[in-house]
């Protein structure tokens, strides 16, 4: 008779267990479905700061082109860091690194020995924090080969290519979530699979280990009227290259206005959660035409770069957005001491010193 | 003189007729029957719980509404089967076969459990080769997993019974309320549990701790739902479970509901005429169970039949249940079907009838089955929803707005509305997909707004096959 009792306290103490511990979560529900304005508030309450909240952030891309050893990252780091830091005065780095696919039809997505690992991403955040810097990841798929563009992947399996993508930015979202940065900017471009219905569920499994913000860099074409086909998510982002069809010797204010109006039919509830996650052009003579060719040949004109950075600036702080990141230093770059020469970078540029003015533009 | 075969010898034999049962369920598989609607839904919303969501294919327009409309258990494993061996709606109907071997096993072992192993075996035979169960089986349908449980929970039941101790009364009231949780159906479980303690009327005690335990698997599997389901302003799980209730008592009326005899006729004639023996097989079990009845109600007492007690009560639990029930899918009948067949070959082996009289009846069921399942194969084989899903597939733009009903909406890549709720596809739908059964038509359940979209629309493409008809139309307001 006590064993009876034994037993069946025991089994409904089991239960009673059992009821508890599978009714304190939500499984299987994305984030999104938990009641979004409480989410919203909790996301920037416990995590940290929503990039844009307290106003336009000045940010500027950091790219790795390779993984290199922890020490080389360090000093790497450090000096590219306190340049994005000190010399541009931004308040936000954006660390971008490339994954490869090795066709657009492939459904696989590969983290190489050319891609920066995790826990080199993981030290330039720590540098990142140290200088005081909002922090964003962003991954980039190169696709091996004439085209290397993301936009056009189109994988033979779309689940099967999310489910790998996911795979592969699981160490980078542990990290995203241990050092407790500000976005995760999970895609970027990704044109051709940006009307897959994966998208949600990808986003949630993402959300399920890195409890920041999430948003994705849409290509222009997908931003902007009449193609605008954004992605559900609360915050979003835009890689900006659109062609303003303006001469060289166009003044900064022609180039602002024309900046602006490519953002003038953009409904006032998207501006104010966008950030222009990439922008740039190269400080070439008739670059204004086709900004995103950033490595043809040509005659160097440092004010079309430089216009080109105020008019980002100015449209951001005009129309609210959250944040504006150009394009880009390269991790291994020493940009006061052995500037970049190439056209389409702004160090030792005049593009540089608009960076700079464009942090008092945001401030003021 | 009767040869009392060795036990080996029987499970040998059983094993054998298994098999042969196992490869009939595999044959042409992935051909036929054609898809069935649930079968596309479960499919999306395993597929989506693969990717950390419950949920179907989102519907345009409208906010995130998780699926919990059947418990979510079925989806959990069927994404890790997917997991395993892939996700597609043939691997669901592979599942689906392992699910009924495993409950044939176990009726196996209930009959013998009841009646000994050389009845258990010559009751199976007809179970594992009828044409219905035959059909119902190679579909995905969530039913297939519930046998499983459902055999399991009578199984410890009647052995509680034969070997009383409360802890064996506790196990079969846990598995009779994992039945429950596991779809809502599964309650008549419990149904026909009472009913059986009212005919044999003996162990009180166990009875109760049966009952207790199977309330309180129940009572756990409301409340972690309501708890991870049921949020401020969102009760998802209240509402979905209240929509199955009503429609069950036909207090909604939504695809798949049958609400007059006459319905069930035309269905039964028009899709379902292949399956002629398996009816009237029951309806010769359901005879007898009238009669067992008529006997004890002269006798005032449950003795006549209390000899095959449990066989009786899930018989008659399930004839009422879901005779009851204004939901008449055909894998709810091989709840039926199943406690019929074993309820009439074990009550047929008891009639004064010679020996060969009995093998010839059992035979000429098992012909018969086998007979209607062979005509199926090539009747059921037109796939309608899979060609729809392979015409908008490749041609319709993957960016269209297409309007259409739950299971197509899920077999489609682009994004759609709900034709019961098309107000968010006004002005943006390009593309309607509609459905026409013997039970349900876009036409009657589509809103006002799905109305308002259709006129003037343009039909491109019709697939008919047996599920039904998949129609697609080019929208003028595009």
């Amino acid at each position: 008779m006590e064993a009876e009792h034994l037993v069946i306290k025991r089994l409904l103490a089991l239960l009673v267990l059992v009821a508890l511990a599978t009714g304190c979560g939500h499984p299987l529900l994305p984030r999104s479905a938990l009641a979004m304005p409480q989410v919203a508030a909790s996301r920037s309450g416990t995590q940290t700061a929503v990039i844009g909240a307290n106003g336009p952030a000045l940010g500027v891309n950091l790219y790795a082109l390779s993984n290199y050893s922890a020490a080389r990252v360090k000093a790497d780091g450090m000096r590219t860091l306190s340049y994005i830091r000190n010399v541009l005065h931004a308040g936000a780095v954006d660390i971008v690194w490339n994954f490869y696919a090795s066709s657009p039809d492939a459904n696989t997505v590969d983290a190489t020995s050319a891609s920066l690992s995790a826990v080199n991403v993981a030290i330039l955040t720590g540098i990142a924090k140290q200088d005081h810097l909002l922090v964003d990841y962003r991954p980039l798929i190169m696709i091996k080969g004439d085209h290397p563009w993301e936009g056009y992947i189109s994988p033979a399996d779309p689940a099967l290519w999310f489910s790998n993508y996911y795979d592969e930015e699981l160490p980078y979202l542990r990290m995203a979530q241990k050092y407790r940065i500000n976005e995760f900017v999970a895609a970027t471009e990704m044109r051709a699979l940006n009307s897959s219905p994966y998208w949600p569920m990808f986003f949630t499994r993402i959300g399920a280990v890195y409890h920041g913000v999430i948003s994705y860099a849409a290509h222009q074409s997908d931003y902007f009227p009449s193609g605008t086909q954004l992605l559900r998510l609360d915050y979003i982002g835009v890689d900006m290259y659109a062609s303003l069809n303006l001469p060289s010797s166009a003044s900064s204010a022609q180039v602002t206005a024309a900046y602006e109006s490519s953002f003038s039919h953009v409904p006032a509830s998207v501006l104010r959660r966008t950030a222009i996650d990439e922008t740039g052009i190269q400080a070439r003579v008739g670059a204004y035409q086709e900004p995103s060719y950033l490595y043809v040949p040509g005659t160097l004109d440092e004010a079309v770069q430089a216009n080109w950075f105020i008019a980002a600036c100015d449209t951001v702080k005009k129309y609210d957005m959250r944040a504006v990141f150009f394009w880009k230093v390269d991790l291994t770059d020493y940009p006061v001491t052995h500037p970049a020469s190439s056209l389409s970078t702004f160090e030792g540029k005049e593009g540089a010193r608009a960076i700079s003015r464009c942090a008092s533009i945001l401030g003021g | 003189m009767r040869h009392k075969w060795p036990h080996w010898v029987l499970i040998t034999l059983f094993t054998g007729v298994m098999f042969l049962g196992v490869m009939i369920h595999l044959w042409r598989l992935g051909v036929s029957p054609a898809w069935q609607w649930d079968e596309a839904v479960y499919w999306r919303v395993s597929t989506s719980v693969q990717h950390g969501v419950l949920a179907e294919h989102s519907v345009y327009g409208l906010p995130f509404v998780p699926f919990l409309y059947q418990p979510p258990v079925y989806f959990l494993v069927l994404a890790q089967w997917f997991n395993l061996v892939g996700a597609s709606i043939y691997h669901a109907r592979l599942l689906g076969v392992v699910w009924s071997a495993g409950t044939q096993v176990l009726l196996f072992r209930l009959l013998w459990r009841i009646h000994g192993p050389r009845l258990a075996l010559v009751a199976m035979l007809p179970v594992i080769f009828d044409g219905w169960l035959l059909y119902i089986e190679r579909v995905s349908y969530i039913e297939n997993a519930l046998m499983v449980l459902v055999v399991l929970a009578f199984l410890l039941y009647q052995r509680a019974l034969d070997q009383p101790s409360w802890q064996r009364f506790l196990a079969a009231g846990v598995a009779v309320g994992a039945a429950a949780s596991f779809k809502q159906t599964g309650v008549y479980v419990l149904v026909a549990v009472l009913l059986c303690w009212l005919i044999v009327r003996r162990e009180h005690r166990g009875h109760f701790v049966l009952l207790g335990g199977a309330v309180a698997v129940i009572a756990v599997y409301l409340f972690a739902m309501t708890r991870m389901y049921d949020l401020p302003g969102h009760p998802w799980f209240l509402d979905q479970s209240l929509v199955q209730v009503r429609r069950v008592l036909g207090l909604q009326k939504s695809g798949g509901t049958l609400t007059t005899p006459g319905g069930a006729l035309r269905l039964l004639t028009a899709r379902y005429r292949y399956f002629v023996p398996s009816l009237l097989l029951v309806g010769c079990a359901c005879l007898i169970a009238v009669r067992r009845t008529w006997q004890c109600y002269r006798a005032r007492d449950w003795a006549p039949a209390r000899a095959n007690a449990l066989l009786y009560s899930w018989l008659a639990t399930g004839v009422v249940v879901f005779g009851s029930s204004t939901l008449k899918f055909p894998q709810y009948f091989a709840l039926i079907l199943v406690p019929a067949y074993c309820y009439l070959w074990t009550e047929l082996a008891g009639w004064d009838w010679r020996p060969a009289a009995k093998r010839a009846a059992v035979a000429t069921a098992v012909v018969a089955g086998i007979g209607s399942f062979l005509l199926t194969v090539p009747a059921f084989s037109v796939n309608s929803l899979a060609e729809v899903q392979s015409y908008a597939a490749h041609q319709i733009p993957s960016q269209a707005i297409v309007v259409t009903e739950q299971s197509i909406g899920d077999l489609i890549q682009q994004p759609w509305c709900t034709v019961e709720n098309a107000d968010a596809c006004v002005g943006h739908a390009s593309y309607a997909i509609t459905w026409q059964t013997y039970l349900q038509s876009s036409f009657e359940l589509g809103d006002a707004s799905f109305s308002q979209l259709m006129k003037g629309a343009t039909q491109i493409r019709s697939f008919r096959g047996v599920a039904g008809t998949a129609t697609v139309w080019k929208l003028s307001t595009s």
